[in-house]
């Protein structure tokens, strides 16, 4: 068994340490938050924080969650920084088809826990590992940039 | 069934290499999870604490295998090179898990952090465990330590647990260059690279130390100390005539390949334009 903390709370796992960390989220703990779609680490919509750090986890094994602090969308939903970046991101049309916000919205917070107020080009580094078909980027830019104005203080 | 490994001590881990050494370490996991074959058997080193500790050891920097490019990226010690090829690695989320140390054992020849290991003459030290339970450690430079693609010069019971940077002061007091060229800023995986390091005196201009290599332009790294000497070589000062003739034989050095990055011919040029660069500003002191 290996155990980690999952959105707050203590769990163990019964799968092998070499399973994509991805597939136990999904299919152990039922969360669908992080989307599978390149399958080796080139898009971001499966991104997840450990450890507060930004991590694709269909490229992390299970191993690597033992003993760490994982945390989904589900999780982070629940908080208020999630809250300012959803009203900024519906606000600023941020989402069309949604299947890459998970990993923005991760990748976001990876930004903002450890750079409270930044520039557009940090903004655009910190989500140069998450691809997104619909919006070209640009609304997905502005809604962090207002995030981090918005939320100020949360972070 | 797969066999995994979980080590809580590096001595431990040493133990499991030697008595199943077929096991494939895995520190971040970030490239050992995207190839398509499964292997029999797994050894974690992401929780040890022996490998995540860089420090400065006589002359040397004794970089730790477990660190990943996000520490590094923190940490004041390293050379300024070697984290311009680091901010280049793939990705954000990728570089909060992956290592140094595995960026090297991966052993590609578009690997980012290898010209400026070459250039720094960068050692990898490799540890065992002797039947008798003592550790033993070697290193190896990076150059004989990778032999070709995926290649590498290492026994199996052994373990890569740290990258030595020796006499790092002097290739921090050095003026650096470094370019990768790939398709997207991130994400990308190089059409080519070169990295460069250059002493020079401004008030006699003379030039007493310089180094260069080149990413994805052959099997390995390609740096070639002869010719770093010969441009130093150049009397009176004439660098820029000298570094003529140094791009005259790279051109015949460098064999690039054509795959589905770049092509043989794209790579030569920019490859060689990109030299031509490096030396004129080396010869100006522009860098």
């Amino acid at each position: 068994m290996i155990s980690f903390t999952l959105n707050g709370e203590k769990v163990e796992s019964r799968g092998n340490g070499n399973e994509r960390l991805l597939d136990v989220l999904r299919e152990e703990f039922s969360l669908t938050g992080p989307k599978e779609g390149c399958g080796e680490g080139e898009c971001g919509a499966c991104a997840v924080l450990m450890d507060g750090r930004l991590t694709n986890s269909c490229i992390t094994p299970l191993a690597n969650a033992a003993g760490r602090e994982v945390v989904t969308i589900e999780g982070y939903s629940r908080t208020d920084r999630y809250r300012v970046l959803e009203k900024c991101f519906a606000e600023e049309g941020a989402v069309q088809c949604g299947f890459c916000t998970p990993g923005m919205v991760m990748a976001a917070e990876g930004l903002l826990s450890v750079d409270p107020d930044p520039s557009e080009e940090d903004v655009r580094l910190a989500i140069s590992g998450n691809l997104c078909r619909c919006t070209g980027y640009n609304m997905i830019i502005k809604a962090i940039m207002r995030a981090s104005k918005e939320g100020k203080g949360l972070w | 069934m797969v066999r995994n490994y979980f080590p809580e001590t590096l001595s431990e881990a040493l133990k499991i290499k030697r008595d199943d050494p077929e096991t494939v370490p895995v520190a971040g996991g970030t490239d050992v999870m995207v190839s398509k074959k499964d292997a029999g058997s797994y050894l974690y080193l992401a929780g040890l604490k022996e490998l995540k500790q860089t420090c400065v050891s006589g002359d040397d920097l004794v970089i730790g295998a477990g660190e990943a490019y996000r520490e590094l990226l923190e940490e004041p010690l390293i050379p300024e090179l070697l984290k311009a090829a680091m901010r280049e690695v793939a990705s954000p989320a990728i570089r909060n898990s992956g290592t140094l140390a595995g960026n090297i054992c991966n052993a590609s020849p578009a690997g980012d952090t290898l010209p400026p290991l070459y250039c720094m003459d960068a050692e990898v030290e490799l540890s065992s465990m002797t039947g008798d339970g003592q550790v033993t450690a070697r290193k190896l430079a990076i150059s004989e330590f990778i032999t070709g693609v995926r290649k590498l010069n290492k026994r199996p019971e052994e373990l890569v647990t740290a990258v030595v940077i020796p006499g790092f002061k002097k290739t921090n007091g050095m003026k650096m260059y470094y370019e990768k060229v790939g398709a997207r800023r991130s994400e990308a995986i190089s059409k080519l690279s070169f990295a460069g390091l250059c002493l020079r005196d401004d008030n006699s201009k003379i030039i007493s130390d310089i180094r260069f290599a080149f990413g994805s332009v052959g099997i390995t790294t390609v740096r070639i100390r002869d010719e770093e000497l010969k441009f130093l070589s150049a009397k009176d000062g004439r660098y820029s005539d000298m570094a003529e003739e140094i791009t005259n034989d790279l051109d015949r050095v460098l064999k690039p390949i054509d795959d589905q990055r770049s092509t043989a011919e794209y790579r030569k040029r920019v490859s060689l334009n990109i030299l031509k660069d490096f030396l004129q500003k080396c010869s100006e002191g522009s860098l």
